[in-house]
């Protein structure tokens, strides 16, 4: 069976195959339950005792290195909802292009279909923010700190870290809780993620430049068979190459500036 | 179609109280909303719904808000915890091709009860859809924009097969 090759076209199949269908209904559920628990999360308590504890991380790690941890005053951290758009070019990714069984018998992708029953909780990213930090040991120092936080709000924290081939590297922590939402005439409790992304000024940077190339490759139905890290003249080649340069150099950078700690000289 | 008064504020407000609305970030965002909405409709505005819910601890939760006029509705989803609430007009006046209707501990015939929830869905030729909940003594406001605004404006034509 051919794959729908983009995510309108998955809709199309989708709602001929299901009776829980992706169509308008849908997209406003989608809007209510990610604006409730956006609203919900940024006026909890741990969510607001964050920012405030953010400045003492910040402080702590001022005295103890002689340099700011984060790049924004954490007044000006945001969370962000995930436009409707995004959110079922995820889901039609997660069901078809990185779907392993598509062409066999029987085509469900390994831990079931992604659906308008079940992805709120499936999908990681429907509220989220980012932190930026100044250097590379920021980033695993601000997760420990932030997991050991939010513990004390009733938070599941789930720390996830990806490195991979491509020269993506990415720190998130996923802070999961129960939500009571209206569905029709009843509400219901689903345990539902907000994801905060830690990275590095670099990697900030570096992501902004590469953003529209990863977001076109994630369209792709079908990679090439060439090895990408032999063809330099491919898309691939270069922003690969620079995410992994880049969090090498970063490493380095650590290395330089303990030294220089060692050696007494901050700055 | 029978008369309807034009909406005012005191309406809204004596509305308001009968839905125990009592935060005024909520009563100012109401406040707001009706005030974009008698610029925005060409028309009067005769009509005003928010839908509501409860959670399991009792704790009250408003959902959206909707004005009416005699052809227009104005729908503004979340209108209370969006940062930037969106408001979207239609003309719904003989233009609406389904409707479903459920009810929980409600008498269409009685007045609601605190128990009572409703659930009303609609959606017009153009695409256009509403999603109604109410709980307790709103169920009864509900009912009343029910015969109101949506009953009499099911359209006869090509989907629905009466000409």
């Amino acid at each position: 069976m051919d794959k729908p090759s983009n995510p309108e076209d998955y809709i199309e199949w989708w709602n001929k195959r299901s009776d829980v269908k992706i169509d308008k209904a849908a997209e406003g559920q989608y809007t209510y339950v990610s604006t409730f628990v956006k609203y919900n999360f940024e006026n909890s308590r741990g969510w607001k005792e964050l920012i405030h504890q953010l400045h003492n991380y910040d402080a702590e790690y001022q005295r103890r290195y002689g340099y700011d941890l984060l790049m924004k005053r954490p007044e000006d951290i945001k969370l962000d909802i995930k436009e409707w758009g995004s959110f079922l070019s995820k889901v039609w990714r997660k069901n078809v292009v990185n779907n392993k069984n598509w062409d066999k018998e029987e085509i469900q992708p390994d831990g079931g279909w992604v659906t308008p029953l079940n992805w709120f909780e499936r999908i990681n990213d429907i509220v989220r923010t980012r932190v930026v930090v100044k250097y590379f040991d920021g980033v695993g120092l601000l997760l420990d700190k932030m997991c050991d936080h939010f513990r004390n709000y009733e938070c599941e924290c789930i720390p996830d870290w990806e490195a991979r081939e491509e020269g993506y590297y990415a720190a998130h922590l996923n802070l999961v809780r129960d939500y009571e939402l209206l569905f029709g005439l009843e509400t219901k409790k689903k345990s539902i993620r907000v994801e905060i992304q830690v990275t590095t000024q670099m990697k900030d940077v570096i992501g902004a430049l590469t953003h529209k190339y990863y977001a076109e490759k994630r369209m792709r139905l079908e990679l090439p068979e060439e090895k990408w890290q032999w063809d330099y003249n491919c898309d691939e080649f270069a922003p690969n190459y620079i995410g992994h340069i880049v969090h090498y150099v970063e490493g380095a950078i650590m290395a330089i500036r303990d030294r220089g700690q060692v050696n007494g000289k901050n700055r | 179609m029978e008369k309807i008064d034009k909406l005012e504020w005191p309406t809204i407000e004596g509305y308001l109280e009968r839905l125990r609305m009592q935060a005024d970030v909520d009563i100012t965002r109401v406040r707001e909303i009706f005030d974009l909405g008698r610029n925005l409709c060409p028309e009067q505005l005769t009509g005003i719904f928010i839908s509501n819910y409860v959670e399991s601890d009792g704790k009250q939760q408003f959902k959206d808000l909707w004005l009416f006029s005699e052809n227009y509705v104005i729908e503004v989803l979340n209108f209370s915890k969006s940062e930037m609430p969106k408001a979207e007009m239609t003309i719904f006046s003989h233009n609406i091709c389904f409707i479903s209707v459920e009810a929980k501990n409600y008498d269409f015939s009685k007045t609601a009860t605190d128990d009572s929830r409703l659930h009303i869905y609609f959606h017009a030729r153009s695409l256009f859809r509403c999603d109604f909940t109410a709980f307790g003594q709103n169920c009864d406001t509900l009912k009343s924009i029910f015969e109101k605004y949506i009953k009499s404006n099911l359209a006869r034509g090509e989907t629905s097969g009466l000409l």
